[in-house]
């Protein structure tokens, strides 16, 4: 809210602001600054000074969701905010670093964890970057990961759909903390490599407190047949520059993450295990992805493959409780304790695909498949194997303001049908505003 | 002698900064970005209104060995140390002043919301709110985003102790309180004056909750400076990132009474339990006396701490028939009893360079195995570089805590690297 109110302030005092004498360079440790004299939905606030930028991002997402399990004979009805994000971003004294810190405000501090486990969800952004020329970037702090399915790589706000594919949801982290490194190489004609390097916690915002575990090591090749994506476009789902020649990336990822203590990656410290001297032992947990984005004259499609697997350590004895007391797997052979860690992962297959064009006045189409395929042995995230839905977007100024309405059906797997429910059908109507 | 000094320090520093670019363009208003200290908009020529936003991210990776019983355990980490955003105002020709904090490392959210009248002509300044408090000693009053040993701090507080070292972890806990505080400041001759007195909860970061004691904490605070001010918040900040051209000294001395303190430090609330007087539950008070001093000159700093914390109250005991009284050994196992004493030094060169050495000695009133405080040994050796003012900071520190009342003789190396933004 005290931001709230300097952006107010800031916008209400614009004009004396860009008053001031642009002869003043700055000097030394203190720079003035300028107001960008023009604005355009979705552009922020964006404050200048000789060097380099800041720029202060609110958007909003309000969701009215309608969702039943047997036909609608029963309905859950809800509203909600589904995103209010505030965003500051900037290099506002060194061109080659710059900060993102960001914080959402639908979330809240509850977490899924508790006591010394505990951690707080708004915090979605902290992050250093040193870029010693553009095409190399070296970056120390907590942002979405690279290192998950090409869906995470787009921001919330520039998705498609209302929410991401259950493939995504099942095996992606999204936030991690860790060093990273960017870099972008031509390796003949219009083809771009571009390679991710990750060395983070394997824990997400969880491991701000307390890191259990080793660390997750994860590789990331993006490559470019047809030269970049227009205006960044390979961060947006939907092709709004209606690219004049098709443009691809095909991505490979691969991770292993040293030490897993929560089922994909997302509240670290949830789950613990212990050897005969109670001294911590975690299972390693592996993904690899294969994913795409293409991109030609207002049609897009992105699709990803991804599969993990679990190295359980055979010195497991028991495991901790959230309060912290140990519980020994007593009378559990084996086999019988690497399968109840397994339960508690998520273990498996799944692949997600999405198209949808965008029709010249501004309405777009969009279809999305998503299967999963789970282990013998796993946590139970895969009740609804199949997912179809389908949405219709009007966009009033590109993402920046959008009405979206969106079906969803999710099938239950056929062992788990009954004769009065087969999945779950979900209604879903968003407006998204981004400052 | 707090944060609100140390804001209305950073706000006047900053409008003669801003002053002198306004006396060659003379605007109403101003907005202007500092090295770390944030950006800053100045409205009006009158009783004119100054808004601060200050950002900070610190990133850091730790490395930590405990040697007990023979046997020594690495672990290491990675981690947000701190993030935070702070907005401070001043109105009304400085006489309403406001400041909120939002901290994101910890379980909650908001770390300071205070606000600030002016009083008796401009020489004294009223709060009401949480903030840092003015009891704890001097290094406890600096904002971490200061301190010279870069380390994890989460909500304000630090779970290893190494950003500011024993005493911190020993005898304050959390630095910030709610209540109520004053302060002003005068001049005797050449010396500067500041005294403060407050009243608080006693229960540490818990303003937004309700507290489960009846009794307050009181306090107060007077800081001498002889040779004058210092530069800014320089006489709260352990590296002389300012340079002071010339030899600056400060004197504190701090005082404070928690009546019916319910935690250990009395900086949380409901931990202690099981004290009676008259067969009613109650708590013992805790006192806490602080002396330290702080001597700076071209980038030559020297800070040396004391602190004392005992407990009073008659007539209490740990059963509700009063049969067993509460012995000071006793009470060492539910309060942290006891003194400690920190020395540390540090030069920073025209370059930004710092080299810090600190060492600390903590010695409990009565020990026993299950005493709070543990005659313990703390050194710390540290390199920090400061760029761009103080806006980026990359910092390494070397720590090394030698527990001599464990009966394992436990011992603990710590290394710290980490990165600092301000934006």
């Amino acid at each position: 809210m005290a931001l709230l109110a300097m952006v107010s302030f800031l916008l209400c005092k614009s004009i004396q602001a860009q008053e001031i004498d642009s002869s003043l360079a700055s000097s030394g440790n203190v720079h003035i600054l300028r107001l960008q004299k023009s604005y355009r939905l979705g552009e922020g606030l964006l404050i200048r000074s000789s060097v380099g930028r800041i720029t202060f991002n609110q958007s909003i997402q309000t969701a009215f969701i309608d969702s039943s399990s047997n036909g609608f004979s029963n309905n859950n009805i809800g509203l909600s905010y589904r995103r209010a994000r505030l965003t500051m971003r900037g290099n506002i004294f060194d061109k080659n670093i710059t900060f993102n810190l960001r914080v959402n405000f639908s979330s809240n501090y509850a977490s899924a964890t508790t006591g010394s486990r505990s951690f707080n969800n708004e915090l979605e952004e902290a992050l250093i970057q040193y870029s010693p020329s553009p095409t190399h970037a070296i970056s120390i702090g907590l942002r979405a990961d690279y290192i998950d399915s090409r869906e995470t790589r787009i921001e919330g706000e520039d998705q498609d759909f209302i929410g991401r594919s259950a493939v995504s949801s099942a095996y992606d982290a999204v936030f991690d903390y860790g060093i990273r490194y960017v870099g972008k190489y031509k390796i003949g004609g219009k083809q771009i490599l571009k390679p991710y390097l990750s060395l983070t916690t394997g824990e997400s915002r969880a491991g701000l407190q307390k890191n259990y575990g080793g660390l997750k090591y994860g590789i990331r090749i993006d490559y470019y047949p047809f030269d970049d994506f227009s205006h960044g476009g390979d961060a947006r789902a939907i092709d709004e520059e209606r690219e004049p020649t098709p443009k691809l990336v095909i991505g490979a990822v691969c991770s292993i993450n040293k030490g897993a203590s929560s089922a994909a990656g997302v509240n670290g410290g949830r789950y613990l295990y212990g050897d005969a001297n109670q001294n911590i032992v975690l299972p390693d947990y592996t993904k690899c992805i294969l994913d795409y984005l293409f991109k030609y004259r207002g049609f897009y499609s992105l699709g990803s493959i991804i599969a993990t697997s679990a190295n359980v350590p055979t010195s497991i004895t028991g495991s901790y409780k959230v309060s912290g007391a140990f519980t020994p797997f007593t009378g559990l052979s084996t086999h019988q304790i690497d399968s109840t860690v397994r339960s508690f992962l998520n273990l498996g297959t799944g692949f997600s695909f999405q198209a949808g064009y965008l029709f010249k006045a501004n309405w777009s189409l969009s279809g999305r498949y998503s299967f999963l395929n789970n282990d013998v042995y796993t946590a139970s995230f895969a009740n609804n194997n199949k997912n179809y839905s389908v949405i219709l977007t009007k966009y009033l100024s590109g993402n920046n303001l959008k009405v979206q309405a969106e079906f969803d059906y999710n099938q239950l797997q056929t062992n788990l049908q009954s004769t009065t429910s087969k999945g779950t059908c979900i209604g879903q109507l968003m407006f998204s505003v981004n400052l | 002698m707090n944060l609100i000094y140390v804001c209305t320090l950073l706000l006047v520093s900053t409008m003669v900064g801003a002053q002198s670019v306004s006396n060659l363009v003379p605007k109403d208003s101003t907005l202007l970005y500092i090295n770390g200290e944030g950006t800053f908009l100045r409205l009006g020529k009158k009783e004119g209104a100054t808004f601060n936003l200050a950002s900070t991210i610190q990133s850091g990776f730790q490395f930590n060995q405990l040697d007990s019983a023979s046997s020594k355990t690495n672990t290491n980490r990675l981690s947000l140390n701190l993030v935070r955003i702070s907005f401070t105002a001043s109105g009304l020709s400085d006489k309403v002043s406001l400041g909120v904090v939002n901290d994101f490392t910890g379980s909650s959210g908001l770390l300071e919301g205070w606000v600030g009248i002016s009083v008796l002509n401009n020489h004294g300044k009223l709060t009401l709110g949480q903030r840092q408090t003015n009891t704890n000693n001097r290094l406890a009053m600096a904002d971490e985003r200061y301190a010279s040993v870069m380390a994890q701090s989460l909500a304000g507080k630090s779970n290893d102790g190494i950003v500011y070292g024993g005493l911190m972890q020993n005898f304050v806990g959390s630095t910030r309180e709610g209540g109520i505080f004053f302060e002003t400041n005068f001049n005797l001759n050449k010396w500067r004056i500041y005294p403060s007195v407050s009243i608080t909860t006693g229960k540490g970061q818990n303003f937004f909750t309700t507290q489960s004691a009846p009794g307050f904490k009181y306090g107060g605070r007077i800081d001498v400076m002889p040779l004058g001010d210092f530069k800014k918040n320089g006489a709260f900040v352990a590296d002389d990132i300012y340079r002071e051209s010339k030899p600056k000294l400060a004197i504190g001395i701090a005082g404070s009474y928690n009546v019916q303190a319910n935690s250990p430090i009395g900086s949380d609330n409901g931990i202690i339990a099981g004290i009676y007087k008259g067969g009613v539950a109650t708590d013992a008070n805790y006192r806490k006396l602080v002396a330290d001093a702080i001597f700076k000159c071209n980038g030559f700093s020297l800070v040396g701490e004391y602190i004392n914390g005992t407990i009073a109250g008659k007539n209490l005991y740990t059963n509700s028939i009063g049969t067993k009284q509460l012995t000071t050994q006793i009470a060492s196992t539910l309060y942290n009893i006891g003194s400690a004493f920190n020395v540390q030094g540090s030069y920073i060169n025209t370059d930004g360079w710092a080299f810090n050495v600190r060492y600390a000695h903590i010695t409990p009133e009565n020990y026993i195995a299950t005493s709070l405080v543990h005659n313990q040994t703390w050194f710390t050796g540290g390199i920090n570089k400061y760029l761009s003012g103080n806006a980026l900071k990359i910092g390494l520190n070397v720590n090394y805590i030698q527990d001599n009342n464990s009966v394992l003789l436990k011992k603990m190396l710590t290394g710290n690297l980490a990165i600092q933004l301000i934006f």
